[in-house]
C-alpha cells in the first residue's frame, strides 16, 4: 500500500504484523493486530497513541526484542524474524533502541565507559584498549557529555544526563536505525529541548533513520516526517506530519490533537474530545475498535473492520465514515 | 476585582527545610502566594522545584521521621469564619481540617488507594469521621459522590476494589473521596500526570465543573503549562525551591518576566511552532534549550539559584539572591526586572 508513491527501497518495512500475548487458542491479549507501515532512508516515522495502544510492542517487534506472532518485518528486504541467530546479531549491529526510563535502562553497577564498551566489544568494534578508550570518549562528547565522565556510575547522573549516555550507548555500533521508545517522557521540560536537539544533530549527522514513539503530540510535531497513528494495536491514521496537524482525517486522530493542551490561554477552550477509557485488547470491539468511543459510530462500524485506505496521495485511513472528514 | 476579597489560603515566608548527613536542605525557601475563593492558583516548576514539598507542608503530610524544620505562616479561612496559621495547628485540630475542608488529590490514584478497602468503604470512611454519619448513610453519600464523578454504574462500583479500576476511573474516586466533605480547597498535586491526553481532558473538566458548582478554591501542582494556561487563574512558578515569578494567568504568557520562565515557555515545541518563519523551514530548527541542569540544593549558588543556566546573568546575579520584586499584580525574582520596573 506504501510503496507505489515512493522511488527508494523503504529502509525497514513493516507487513501484517502481529503480536499477540497469552494462550493464542483462548482470548490472547491482541497488543499489535495487523500492522504494516514503512520507513524511508534517512526519515523519522512517529508512532502515537494512548498507553495501551500497542505502540511499545510495535516498537520492540519491529526489532524482534519482542518475537512478532505473524508477519514480516523487512529491513533492506530482508525478513529480520526469519533470520538465525548468528545474522540477527550482525543485524542488531544496525538496529538500536532508545529506551524511555533512563533510570532503569542502564546497569547501576557498571561504570559508564563499560557500559559503553560492552557494546563496543560484543561487536568486535573498536579494537585494542586504545582504539577503545578513544571511541568511548569520543562518544561521550558527542552526546555533550566529558570523558572523565566514563569512570562514573549512572546514579552520579541526572535523567537527562542519563539519557544522553543512553543515546551514546545507541549510538556505539553506528546504526541505521534506532527505535526510540518515549525517550523523553522521564524528562523535565527544560532538559526535553535539550534531548531533542541532540537528536535532531545527531540524527542528522549520522543519516539516522528512525521510529519514534512517544504520546507527545506537539513533540512528534516537532521531530517526525510523518505519523502512524495507533490505537488498540491497529493502525487508525498515516500520513505526512504537517497534514496530519492541519487537518487529521481520522475521528480518533482529531480527538487526540483536541484533547492535548495547548500552552496558550487565549487559545479557544475546547470541549472533552472522548469519553470513556481504552477497551480491554484482551476483547477488542467488534468491527472498528475505536467505534465504542467514536462520537461518529453507527451500526456499520460494529461489522466489519476498516480498511487502512489511501484516502489522499500519501495519506492513509481507516475509518467507515471517512466521507465526514475528507 | 479578585484582589479586594480576601483571599482564602494566604502563605508567607514559608520554609521547609531537611536535615542530611549532607548537611541542611532547603527545600522550599521564602515561598509566598494566595489563593482566592472559587479560583485556581498553579504552582508550577520542574523536579526539584520545592512544588510538591511546599504542598505536602501544607497539608501536614510531611514524614515525621524527615524531621522537616518549617518556618512562615499560611493563615486559612475556616468554613466558621476563623483563621487558622496551618504551619502551627496543634496536630488534633489538623486531623479535622485534612480531608473535610482542605482535602487533597495525588499523581498516582494507585498508590494513594487503599488496595485492602472497597471504594465505597473508603469514601465513607471519611464521611463518618467528619461528619459523624452511621455506615448506611455513609455508603448512601458515598454512592451519591461516585455519580457526581460520573462514575457509570455507581451501586456496584461501591463494593470494587482499586485495582478493578481504569486509572482514570481511579483517578475519579480520588475526587469522589477528595470531594465527599466539601473541601473549600483542594490542592491537586500532579492530578492527571499519569494519565493519557483524552483522559486527562476528561479529569480536568470535571474538576472544573465540581469548582463552578460548589466554589471550592484549587490549588493546582503541575509540570504541565498547557494544562495551566486553560485552567489557572494565578500562576506561581517555582525554580530551586523559591518563587521566581507570578502572574495572573493570561500576562504570564504573554509577557513572562523571569528569564527562567521565558525559557521555560521557549522551549516548548508547540510555542517553536508559532515562532515567526517557523512554518516555511522544510525541517525543524533547533528547540529553544535552558543550558545545564538545576543545582544541588546541598550547594546551592551564591546569589540568584538560575544564574548558572541564565543567559542574562552578569556579576551582580552572583552577589546575593535577588528580592521578589511586585508590580500590578505581578512579581519577578531578577535584579533586571527590578530594573525595568
Amino acid at each position: 500500500m506504501v510503496h507505489e508513491q515512493e522511488q527508494q527501497q523503504p529502509l525497514i518495512e513493516v507487513r501484517h504484523l502481529k503480536r499477540y500475548f497469552g494462550d493464542l487458542k483462548k482470548q490472547p491479549v491482541r497488543a499489535v493486530d495487523d500492522v504494516s507501515f514503512a520507513i524511508r532512508p534517512g526519515e523519522t516515522l512517529g508512532l502515537v497513541g494512548e498507553s495501551g495502544s500497542g505502540k511499545s510492542t510495535l516498537g520492540r517487534s519491529v526489532l524482534r526484542l519482542i518475537e512478532p506472532t505473524a508477519g514480516q518485518v523487512l529491513y533492506r528486504g530482508e525478513d529480520i524474524a526469519q533470520a538465525g541467530a548468528r545474522r540477527m546479531r550482525e543485524l542488531r549491529r544496525k538496529l538500536q533502541i532508545i529506551f524511555q526510563d533512563p533510570y532503569a535502562s542502564l546497569n547501576p553497577k557498571m561504570r559508564i565507559a563499560d557500559i559503553l564498551g560492552e557494546a563496543l566489544d560484543t561487536h568486535g568494534l573498536a579494537k585494542g584498549r586504545e582504539a577503545r578508550a578513544a571511541r568511548i570518549a569520543e562518544l561521550l562528547s558527542l552526546v555533550g557529555l566529558r570523558p572523565e565522565h566514563g569512570t562514573r556510575y549512572p546514579h552520579e547522573f541526572s535523567g537527562g544526563q542519563r539519557q544522553r549516555i543512553g543515546v551514546a550507548r545507541a549510538l556505539a555500533v553506528e546504526p541505521e536505525f534506532i527505535v526510540a521508545d518515549e525517550p523523553l517522557s522521564a524528562l523535565d521540560v527544560s532538559i526535553q529541548s535539550q534531548v531533542v536537539n541532540l537528536l535532531m544533530e545527531l540524527r542528522e549527522r549520522f543519516k539516522l533513520t528512525m521510529l519514534f514513539i512517544s504520546h507527545d503530540l506537539d513533540v512528534v510535531e516537532y521531530l517526525c516526517d510523518r505519523v502512524v497513528v495507533l490505537y488498540l494495536g491497529r493502525v487508525m491514521e498515516v500520513a505526512e506530519t504537517r497534514a496530519l496537524y492541519e487537518q487529521p482525517l481520522h475521528p480518533y486522530t482529531r480527538a487526540l490533537l483536541a484533547a492535548s493542551p495547548q500552552p496558550d490561554p487565549e487559545a479557544p477552550h475546547r470541549p472533552v474530545p472522548l469519553q470513556g477509557d481504552i477497551p480491554s485488547p484482551i476483547n477488542p470491539p467488534s468491527g472498528c475498535v475505536f467505534r465504542t468511543r467514536c462520537p461518529h459510530a453507527e451500526a456499520l462500524c460494529a461489522v466489519s473492520v476498516p480498511p487502512l485506505t489511501e484516502v489522499r496521495p500519501g495519506r492513509f485511513s481507516a475509518c467507515w465514515r471517512q466521507e465526514l472528514f475528507a | 476585582m479578585s484582589a479586594i476579597q480576601e483571599p482564602l489560603l494566604k502563605v508567607q515566608g514559608l520554609g521547609t527545610a531537611f536535615p542530611t548527613h549532607d548537611g541542611l536542605v532547603r527545600a522550599v525557601a521564602d515561598v509566598s502566594f494566595s489563593v482566592q475563593p472559587g479560583r485556581t492558583t498553579a504552582l508550577v516548576g520542574e523536579s526539584g522545584s520545592g512544588k510538591s514539598v511546599t504542598s505536602l507542608t501544607l497539608m501536614g503530610l510531611l514524614p515525621r521521621d524527615a524531621d522537616a524544620r518549617i518556618s512562615g505562616r499560611a493563615d486559612f479561612r475556616c468554613r466558621d469564619g476563623r483563621q487558622v496559621d496551618l504551619l502551627s495547628l496543634p496536630p488534633k485540630q489538623a486531623r479535622a481540617l485534612r480531608g473535610n475542608e482542605i482535602a487533597m488529590i495525588f499523581q498516582e490514584p494507585m498508590t494513594s488507594l487503599n488496595p485492602v478497602l472497597s471504594i465505597g468503604e473508603q469514601i465513607a470512611e471519611s464521611l463518618r469521621l467528619h461528619k459523624g454519619l452511621d455506615r448506611a448513610a455513609a455508603l448512601a453519600a458515598a454512592r451519591r459522590m461516585l455519580e457526581l464523578v460520573e462514575i457509570p454504574a455507581a451501586a456496584q462500583r461501591l463494593a470494587e476494589y482499586p485495582h478493578q479500576l481504569s486509572g482514570g476511573m481511579r483517578q475519579r474516586v480520588m475526587i469522589a473521596l477528595a470531594m465527599a466533605c466539601e473541601p473549600r480547597l483542594l490542592i491537586a498535586d500532579e492530578p492527571t500526570t499519569a494519565l493519557d491526553v483524552t483522559i486527562q481532558a476528561q479529569i480536568l473538566a470535571l474538576v472544573g465543573r465540581l469548582q463552578r458548582e460548589t466554589g471550592m478554591s484549587v490549588l493546582f501542582i503541575t509540570h504541565n503549562l498547557g494544562v495551566v494556561a486553560h485552567h489557572a487563574d494565578e500562576v506561581v512558578v517555582m525554580y530551586a525551591g523559591r518563587v521566581v515569578e507570578s502572574a495572573p494567568v493570561k500576562p504570564l504568557f504573554a509577557a513572562p518576566q523571569h528569564p527562567y520562565t521565558q525559557g521555560l515557555l521557549n522551549c516548548l515545541p508547540a510555542k517553536a511552532r508559532q515562532a515567526p518563519g517557523a512554518a516555511d523551514a522544510s525541517r525543524p530548527r533547533r528547540l529553544f534549550a535552558i543550558p545545564g541542569q538545576v543545582a544541588s540544593p546541598l550547594a546551592p549558588p551564591p546569589g540568584c539559584a538560575f544564574e548558572p543556566r541564565c543567559a542574562r546573568a552578569e556579576a551582580r546575579c552572583r552577589e546575593a539572591m535577588p528580592a521578589l520584586a511586585s508590580l500590578a499584580g505581578r512579581q519577578a525574582r531578577c535584579i533586571h526586572v527590578q530594573e525595568s520596573l
